[in-house]
Order: C-alpha cells, then structure tokens, then sequence
C-alpha cells in the first residue's frame, strides 16, 4: 500500500505517544494532537489522509471535532477511537460520517487494517468523484 | 442528537449519483459498490464475533464486567448500524423499516443496560432511631441492622446515616460520576484489567494506578453545599440528644454490602474519632474507598455493578474502647461447631477486623445459661487506641496488662446472649462487631449475615492413601479451607503487591484488608497473625482462595520463589507441589446470577436470537427483525441479492454474472465482484483458467476432488421420506426444485469467495477471506435442510459436524442446520480447509435419505473421512488434526 499520513487525536499524552511510536515503525506517517483545537489547527496547516479520534477530551469534544473536519475535509477519514461506550454517542460518530467506533484498548494490528482500508475507500472516493 | 435523529440521517442520505453513462463509470460505480459490499461483510462479521464473545460469556467461559457489556454492545451497534448504512449504498430506499427496527432494538438493549439500583429516599441524613431493615437501599445494610438492633434494645452507639442519595448527589455533582466511568473505561489497560480470563495474569499495577487516579479525583472535588448542610445538621441533633460533642466514626454501609455471599469485607474505608469539623473531608474519604483496589477487584469478582453500589455512610459517637472484636455465632468452615467464637484485641475492634494485633478467643457454648468452655489467651503486646486529637494509633501494651484476658467470664458470656438475641432476630448465623467501653459497658457496633462454608471440612489428619511428603510446617487457622500450589511471595509493603505472579502463595507478617487486591489471582494465602475473623479471611472464603492464618514465623520459615503447597484445610505447608492434593481443588465462583450476568443475559435476548432464517419465508421481511442478529442476518442475505441484481439490472455484460464452463453435470454461476478474474472476461461464460480468485479454486479442487458416485441408494423408508416431504412442503414442489437444482453461485474477488448451493432440497453456504492479513481471514459454512424426515436430517448434520471437527473448524449443531466457522489463520491454511468444504459439499448431498441405519451412516462417515484425510494431505502435510 501507498504510504499514508494519520493524525492521532487523544488527551492522554502517554497513550499517544506509544501509538505513534507504534505506528511509525510500521512505516505510517502519524503525528499526535492533544485536543480538538490542536487538531484542527494541523489539519489546517496539512490535511492527512485518516484521523484517529478520541470522544471525551477536555474542551472540544470528539463529535464536535468530527463534525468540523468532515465539513472542512470532506474526504478526510474519521475513526473514533475510544474508551467512552456510550451507545447514543457511537450512533452519533457513525451518523456524522465517522468510518468506525472502535472501543479502547484496540489492537494495533486491527487499528493496522482499518487505517488501510479508510486510505482504500478514501482514495476510492476521490477516484469516483 | 438522540437515536431518531440519527436514523433519519442514516436513511435520508443522499441517493448515489444518477446512473452513469460510460463503461468506465459503470466500473467505478461497481468498484464503489464493492467496497461498501465488502465492508458490509466486514462488519457482519465483526458484529457476529461479537455475539459469539456474549455467547460465550454466558456459558460462563470467561469472567467478565461491566467493561465487556458496555463496550461489546456498543460496538456492536456501530457494526450493525455500519452494515444498515452499506445495504442502504446498495440499495437506495428499499429497506426504510431497517431503520426502525433498529432504533426500537437499539433503544430496548440501552434501557435494559441501565442500573437497576436506585435510591429510594431523597433525605440526604437519617437519624439512626428512624432506620429499619426496610431502608437498606438507601442507608445500606450496616447502618439498616444498626437501627434494628437499637430497636431490639441491643446497646449500640447513637448517630445518623448520610444515605445513598448524598452520595448519588455528590457524585454528580460536576460530572464527577461521568468523569470516573470514563477514566475506567479508557484506561489503557481497562480491558486487559477488568475481563482477564481469571487464569491469565492480573496486571495489578495497572489496577492500582487506576484506583489512585480515581480516589485522588473524588478527594479533590467538592461535597455539594446541601450535604454539608445535611451533614452538619445531623451532628448537632445528635450531640443534642447525647448532651455532648462527641467524636464520631465514619463507616462505610454501602448500599448492597453486607448481604450474604456479598460482604464487601473490609473493602470500604471506616474513619474512627473524628471531630465535626473534619466530617465533609473524612465524608469524601469514605466516598473514595469505594475505589479502593480491594473494592474494586471485588466488585469485579463478585459480578457487582459500579453504578449499582451506593456508598451510603453511618455517623456514630466514638465508644471509648478498652477491648473489642467479633463474635460469629457459629464456626464459618464448620458449621457443625455450633459455639460462638468470640476474637477479642486489647483498644478498638478495628484490630481484629485489620489481622494487626495479637487476639483473644473465646468459645461459648449455647444453652440456658451459655457457658464459657474454651478460651486461648495470648500476649497481646499491642492494640489500637484513639489518639489526643483524632485518628488512632497502634501502641505498645504495658506488660503487665498484655496477659491478661479481654473479657471475663462474664462478660463474654453477656456477649454470647446478644449475638444468639441477634441469630434469632435473623434467623441466620451472625458476625458481629463489639466493643467493650471502658466503663465496662458492652457495645454492638455492627451485625452482619455469617456466610458459612457449605460442606464440613474433613478431618484434619492426612487421609491416609495420600502419599504426602514430609511437610515443611503445621500449624495456624483455617480461614478459608482448600489447597493451593505456586511460588511464595511475600506481602510486606504495596510495591510486592505489583509483583505477584500468577497463583501464587501469599505470605505475609498481618492478614491486612488490603490484601484482597491481589487475592485473585493467589493460589492461597498464609500469614502469621490475623484470625478468621478477620475481613481478609472473609474475602478469601468468598473467593475460595485457601488461607491460612496465625502461622507463626511463616515468613522467616519460608523461601520467596520457594514451590509449596498449601493445604489450609489440614493445616500443612508442604514443600513443592502434591498433586494427590490438589486434585480436588474447586474452581472459581461462577458469575451467573450476579447482578452483572444478569446485566448481559438481559440484553442478550435483544441482541442474539435468530428468527428470521429461512430467506425464502414470506417473514424474511426488513420489518420482521426483532433482534440484532435478524438485522445482520437480513442486510447479508439484501446484499448479495443486491450484488447479482446490479450486473442483471444494468445489463452491463463484463459486471454481469456468468456461467462457470465446467464438466461437473450443474450450473455454476461466477460473480466477479472485483479482481477475481485473472483478465476482463466477455461474454456470457467463463472457463476456470481465467479465475484468478485463490479461495473459489480451492474450493473447486474440493469439489472436483473425488467423482461423485450419484444419489446414494434410497432404502425402502428414506424414499418415503422425501415424497411425504414433497407433498407437504411447498417449497418443495418439482418444479421450484428443479430451478433449485440447476444453479449455484460464487461471488468472487480476489482473496474472497462466497458459495451458495441449493442442491435439491438443501442449501450450503461457504463464505471466506483467505488474504494477506491473518487475523482477517475466516470461514463460515452452514449447511441446512434436506428432503428427508427431520431425525435423518439431524442425523446428517450431526454427521457433517463431526467431520468439520475432526478438522480444526469450530461447529454449531442445532436440529438439521450446521454452522462451522474457522478465524485468524494464514491463508494456505484456509484454503487448505476450503478443499475439504468442497468435497464435503459435492458429497454429502442427499446423504440424510440414507441416514436411516446406524451401520450405514458408520460407512459414508468413514469414506468420507478417508478421502478428506487423503485431501488433507495432499498438499500440507503438517497440518494433521
């Protein structure tokens, strides 16, 4: 597969940072953001191809995150990554365009194959259009 | 946004593009909808994994909690509400009940997910003359037998209870109750932590980490303004009533403790001597307990939900005490020993329930008058007593006072009469807590059901057809019986918490209540001082973990990393492990019946049954889905229909189905849906050289394997048996049957092939991946029908399930229909078993006409066995079943 950029999106710092470490030595473009606004702020300054997203953070939350980027970037890739198992906010993500609700801890090699496969349908997309 | 929102977005998307005009649009239009076929299976397959992980915990193979319910259905929901999104891409508008349906399911699985423990009063104090039994809910059991006690005439320390709906206040206040449900949640390790299988390691760290994240933010937030108040108004009516500002101690009665099988022992924090103006802060103390490591593996082991415990808390005047302890009104591991057992400290009673202080015992034997007949005095050299301003203390004993006993005669036989007054009240045995004051009054300071082990403890002799070795010491008190063998480890401080190894044998200097922890995962537990009565023994008896208590020097006795075996029972330690020992060894408790089980069984039935089966069936209808899997089953079966439909539809020839050109005698219909095809095919046919998809040709090679030796020969009866059937089923009349019999179909890609055969009067159905990605990879097979009476269908299905099993497919027999599934493999591995499928689906048609006589089935299932053996080894001989 091409190579790919993804922007995690979580406030815990910890958990981010082994991601990335993770991610990176598969060879995948990944960078971190601790808040929404962060978050916006870099896709702003370079959009990226996925965006992994957590739900509860302190100011903007996920849903809010979500929203604005699938209206800013419409062909970007949302996955909601998260440990908040709240039914109504997973149909929420799902409603507003998020690819998948997947429920921490993720494994990393199924985090992997959903990366590739939000890359696969994005690239789909952008080919249909 | 609620959940009707949602689905109007869901189903008020926008149409796809109008119809394209080119090939070429035509190929990305199918290309798109290949990708929304293929998530679609995706997902269907994730949601089906799912309900076989719910199965599976409801069959009690694995412990799980609330983090598994929560988040196994959620994610659920996301996958099906996935698969209604990808079957409406597919199919614009056709199903707009879907929808519907599931909204109702979706909304039935989050009410039945709900708590079912609710305050029932508003008041934020009650007086403790005003409690009885019935408050339990709100002032938990503790304080609620408190109140009966005093109603009894039994002496017991006046105060109120801070109820179950100060604590609810507290805890939403601010959010403070969402903030901590999500820090469990997301927790790293939450799932690892709270849903280990229980033989895999605990990773205790974790767990304590999170508690301490958990206590510190319940200590940093606010008590709301109307408890303080609450709170303070309680105090002053009691120093009212007693003329007096007392100190007072705080004990944790949460809502669910103390109830038999459930005593939450030693697991919530109790404050003693506290002034008024500390009471809000030693308040959120309590609160915080309820996150205690002990606690909250407690709870986890016990099936109690998080949201379902209250912490209610009691407020009582101090009873300065010069001794104290517990009564049980029987022996909890024998109960044919009918003496109460008093355990007495010198100072608080705290040191008894704590395992830290040298004790006393004392049995008193029942009748009129009780009489004292037993007594073991020790050297009580240190005890636990309130200090100037607040708090206690441990101190030293003054020598002279150190031998004497806590209680005289007398005394302990005043004692013995109120806890048999309590037994009767209740009509159960009884652990009592008691203080004696120092005006020599004795005081009642809680009373609780006594949960006495079921079966009476063997004799303590060695049996003798045991060959044990010598052992390494005897001696102590059964606090829980049974046998357990691991390495030694010693407790000593809560860094040796984090370390313990799987099963292994605890021991440790005080049978402390914070060891319950790590209790879980212990193979048994000795320590050198504590009692049974201690809340420690309490917790390893719920538990069934082995302890032993009171073995003198254990820790300089024994060895850490040292292999022993503990037979708390017989009171031995043994040097390594005796197998003759252990054999009998129960297992965990199991979680059915806890309010957790029952959490999952509940939203199990909106979530599993199976009602829409048959595709066939007038009932096969979107509005018809009940449950979850009706759902996913209902979108896979739309999908593929939709995925044949489009190549018919659009008469869009190099997408349309075509004929597979072969010389097995059946119509073969190939579906390329992607990069199945090893160029781009033409026409109406297609010969098996330009199939590039690796599952179908595996697949294939099953099939072509062996000839077909025709329909097996009917006996006399199994002939019958398939006219009475034609006659009476509809769906079997000749000539629905002979459009049946003529056409199968894969729908292939690359790495992916799904069959559907009707041969006569019975369907299979394979679907696979055998890509680069492993964990991906799967089979589904099911194979149902026949034409032959149900007990000769049945009989073929469970013959063609003993063969899948023979070969490493795991398989679900239920009446005539199989189900056999294979994940998580390498792809030569799959394809491998797709050979087997192949020859099991080309030779296993019609077999239930003959499925009459044992001898006969005997004899096709050798055949067939042989010939898959031959199969099987064709190619990869390594893998042998």
């Amino acid at each position: 597969m091409e190579p790919f950029s993804v922007l995690l999106v979580d406030d815990e710092s910890d958990f981010l940072r082994t991601i990335i470490k993770r991610l990176s030595k598969r060879g995948i473009e990944a960078a971190g953001a601790t808040s929404g606004e962060e978050a916006l702020a870099m896709l702003a300054e370079r959009p990226r191809d996925v965006v992994v997203l957590d739900v509860k953070m302190p100011g903007m939350d996920g849903l809010q995150v979500l929203r604005r980027i699938k209206t800013a970037w419409p062909d970007t890739e949302v996955i909601m990554l998260t440990g908040h198992a709240s039914i109504d906010t997973a149909m929420e993500g799902m409603a507003c365009g998020a690819m998948d609700y997947l429920m921490k801890p993720a494994d990393l090699e199924d985090l992997m194959y959903k990366l590739e496969d939000a890359v696969r349908k994005k690239r789909l997309r952008c080919s249909c259009s | 946004m609620g959940i009707a929102a949602v689905i109007k977005r869901l189903l008020g998307r926008p149409s796809p593009p109008s119809p394209p005009e080119t090939q070429s649009d035509y190929e990305l239009l199918f290309r798109s909808r290949y990708e929304h076929f293929q998530r679609l299976l995706a997902a269907n397959n994730a949601a089906l994994d799912l309900m076989a992980s719910i199965e599976a915990a409801l069959r009690g193979e694995r412990h799980f909690g609330m983090y598994f319910v929560r988040s196994t259905a959620t994610t659920l929901l996301a996958k099906v509400y996935a698969m209604i999104g990808h079957l409406q891409e597919l199919a614009p508008g056709r199903y707009p009940e879907l929808g519907d349906r599931f909204q109702a399911i979706a909304d039935t699985i989050r009410c039945r997910m709900a708590p079912q423990v609710h305050p029932q009063t508003s008041a934020l104090v009650l007086d403790l003359e005003d409690l009885h039994t019935d408050l339990a809910s709100d002032v938990g059991a503790k304080m609620a037998h408190l109140g009966t006690l005093r109603r009894l005439g039994l002496p017991v320390p006046d105060g109120f209870a801070i109820t179950a709906a100060a604590c609810q206040a507290f805890f939403r206040h601010q959010g403070l109750g969402e903030d901590i449900a999500c820090l469990v949640q997301s927790h790293a390790m939450a799932g690892a932590l709270f849903d280990t299988n229980p033989d895999d390691p605990t990773p205790a760290f974790s767990i304590l980490e999170l508690c301490a994240r958990i206590q510190a933010k319940i200590l940093q937030a606010p008590v709301p303004e109307e408890v303080v108040v609450a709170i303070q108004e309680g105090y002053h009516r009691l120093s009212k009533r007693l003329g007096y500002a007392p100190s007072v101690a705080l004990r944790s009665s949460a809502v669910g403790e103390d109830s038999a099988g459930t005593t939450f022992a030693g697991q919530h924090r109790s404050l003693l001597n506290l002034r008024a103006e500390s009471l809000a802060e030693a308040y959120k103390e309590v609160l915080a307990s309820k996150y205690s490591p002990q606690a909250t593996v407690y709870r986890h082991r016990k099936g109690i939900r998080e949201d379902e415990v209250f912490m209610a808390v009691g407020c009582l005047a101090m009873i300065g005490a010069v001794a104290g302890g517990v009564a049980y009104s029987c022996d909890p591991v024998d109960p044919t020993d009918e003496r109460i057992h008093i355990t007495a400290a010198l100072g608080a009673a705290k040191g008894v329930v704590d395992g830290s202080v040298p004790v006393d015992h004392f049995w008193v034997a029942r009748g009129e008058p009780p009489c004292l007949v037993a007594t073991i005095i020790t050297e009580k050299s240190w005890r636990i007593v309130q200090t100037e301003g607040e708090g206690v203390r441990r101190e030293r004993v003054p020598p002279s006072q150190a031998t004497q006993p806590c209680l005289t005669e007398e005394q302990s036989v005043a004692l013995a009469r109120m806890v048999l007054a309590i037994e009767a009240h209740y009509g159960t045995p009884q652990d009592v807590e008691w203080a004696l004051s120092f005006k020599g009054e004795l005081v009642i300071l809680q009373a609780r059901p006594l949960e006495v082990q079921p079966t009476s403890p063997p004799s303590p002799a060695p049996a003798a057809d045991l060959q044990l070795p010598e052992p390494l010491l005897c001696a102590g008190q059964t606090a829980c019986p049974g046998v357990g063998c691991g390495p030694v480890h010693f407790l000593r401080n809560n860094v040796d918490m984090l370390t313990v190894p799987q099963g292994a044998i605890l021991v440790c200097a005080d049978a402390l209540p914070k060891w319950a922890a790590v209790l879980s995962q212990a193979g048994a537990v000795v320590s050198e001082r504590g009692s049974t009565a201690g809340h420690l023994g309490t917790v390893a008896r719920e538990f069934g973990i082995p302890a032993l208590f009171g073995v003198e020097k254990a820790t300089t006795l024994l060895q850490p990393g040292q292999e022993v075996t503990v037979d708390a029972q017989r009171r031995c330690l043994y040097p390594g492990r005796v197998e003759s020992l252990l054999a009998s060894r129960p297992g965990p408790p199991p979680l059915a019946g806890t309010p957790v089980y029952a959490t999952l069984e509940r939203i199990a039935q909106a979530i599993i049954p199976l009602t829409l089966t048959d595709p066939d069936s007038p009932r096969f209808r979107a509005k018809h889905c009940t449950t979850l899997h009706d759902i996913t089953r209902f979108c896979h079966e739309k999908a593929v229909v939709e995925m044949f439909a489009f190549g018919r539809d659009h008469d869009f020839a190099p997408r349309a189905s075509k004929q597979l050109k072969t010389v097995v005698p059946m119509q073969w219909w190939v579906l390329n849906l992607d990069d199945g095809f090893t160029h781009e095919v033409s026409g109406r046919f297609v010969d098996l050289a330009s199939i590039a998809s690796t599952p179908m040709l595996a697949l294939w090679r099953g099939i072509v394997a062996f000839p077909w030796e025709g329909p097996p020969s009917l006996d006399g009866r199994g002939f019958l048996s398939v006219l009475f059937q034609s006659s009476t089923n509809p769906n079997l009349e000749p000539a629905a049957a002979s459009q049946y019999t003529t056409r199968n179909y894969f729908i292939i890609a690359r790495h992916f092939c799904s069959l559907q055969c009707r041969f006569g009067y019975h369907f299979t159905s394979v679907e696979t991946m055998a890509g680069p990605r492993p964990r991906e990879n799967y089979i589904r097979f099911q194979f149902k029908g026949g034409a032959a009476d149900e007990a000769r269908r049945a009989r073929r299905a469970q013959l063609v399930g003993e063969l899948l099993e023979a070969f490493h497919f795991q398989v679900d027999i239920s009446s005539d229909n199989v189900t056999a599934r294979m994940d998580d493999c390498e792809a030569p591995f799959i394809e491998k078993h797709l050979e087997l499928l192949g020859h099991l689906i080309m030779h296993t048609r019609q077999l239930d006409m003959v499925m009459a006589q044992d001898s006969m089935v005997a004899a096709y299932r050798q055949r067939l066995l042989a010939q898959m053996r031959w199969l099987y080894e064709q190619a990869l001989p390594s893998y042998r079943p």
